[in-house]
């Protein structure tokens, strides 16, 4: 694996991990404490952060054209995805909600994070993709 | 100009026409209702559809033997699109600690300023893939055709 593919599978490893972590903590203070208590098990995705470690962990190596390509299609590909959470996340509440309704500003930030978080995965997922999972005789 | 310098052309007239109705309305509705009754001319922003018909105004005349669309054209794409994506995010992230930091920690607003700042997102980057077009293949004819 050359260091793009290392980098992108911690990635998607470290959210997955945070997702899974965030999942079971929400349904242990959904029967604890239920709604909107459990939702506090969402900071468990803080753990998606500490796979951008590893862009310092694997050490930069040669970068041509077709690596840059790459880069510019997954990051295209990142973004697409991010708007279409961001687009759900805004239209979903105003839908089930309705216009006059009255929403907490905290989650206007969780919004943007959880864009950025969805940015990163699919960015990864398509690197992964366009490199192939696993190695194919490049090695840096 | 070719097809693309056209449909940017077309694009930032709509932009300008949705800033300007939506400015107007905020305006007659801030001097009528006071704010923030005023926020809702931000709806305005709906006319930025018409930017969507621009593919369908501007069609790719296909002659025999001609390269509509080269490497070049794809590299000035993809750098417009990557300018549009970074609009679009800062405005996002401008628009969510503004009012994060005005309305305040416990403060609320009302649901309708989820989709009316998805929309907004999408004007500034339908703004900026234009500025951008016009910005690297030049904003008038250059003798490209298309």
């Amino acid at each position: 694996m050359n260091r793009e593919q290392k980098v992108a599978l911690s990635i998607v490893v470290t959210i997955l991990a945070a997702v899974v972590a965030s999942t079971v903590a929400i349904i242990i203070l959904y029967q604890k404490f239920g709604m909107p208590e459990a939702l506090r098990g969402l900071a468990f995705m803080g753990i998606s952060g500490s796979g951008s470690l590893s862009v310092f962990i694997f050490k930069k190596e040669t970068f041509d054209e077709r690596d840059k390509l790459i880069q510019k299609r997954a990051g295209l590909a990142g973004f697409a995805l991010a708007y279409i959470f961001v687009g759900l996340a805004c239209m979903i509440p105003f839908c089930v909600m309705g216009g006059k309704a009255l929403i907490s500003v905290r989650w206007l930030p969780q919004i943007f994070i959880g864009a950025c978080i969805t940015h990163f995965f699919f960015y990864s997922i398509t690197i992964l993709c366009e490199y192939g999972l696993g190695s194919k005789g490049e090695k840096l | 100009m070719n097809r693309a310098q056209k449909m940017a052309w077309f694009n930032l007239t709509v932009v300008a026409i949705t800033i300007g109705v939506t400015a107007a309305a905020v305006i007659a509705l801030t001097l009528s209702d006071g704010m923030p009754w005023a926020l809702y001319g931000l709806g305005f922003g709906g006319i930025i559809v018409f930017s969507l018909i621009s593919p369908l105004i501007f069609r790719e005349k296909k002659r025999p033997g001609q390269v509509s669309f080269d490497e070049r054209d794809e590299h000035i794409h993809r750098r417009a699109l990557q300018a549009s994506d970074s609009a679009s995010c800062t405005l996002f992230l401008a628009v969510c600690i503004g009012v994060f930091l005005v309305v305040g920690l416990s403060g609320s607003v009302p649901a309708v300023v989820l989709p009316i700042m998805v929309g907004w997102a999408f004007i500034c980057g339908k703004l900026a893939q234009s500025i951008a077009i016009l910005v690297q293949y030049g904003r008038r004819d250059k003798g490209e055709k298309s």
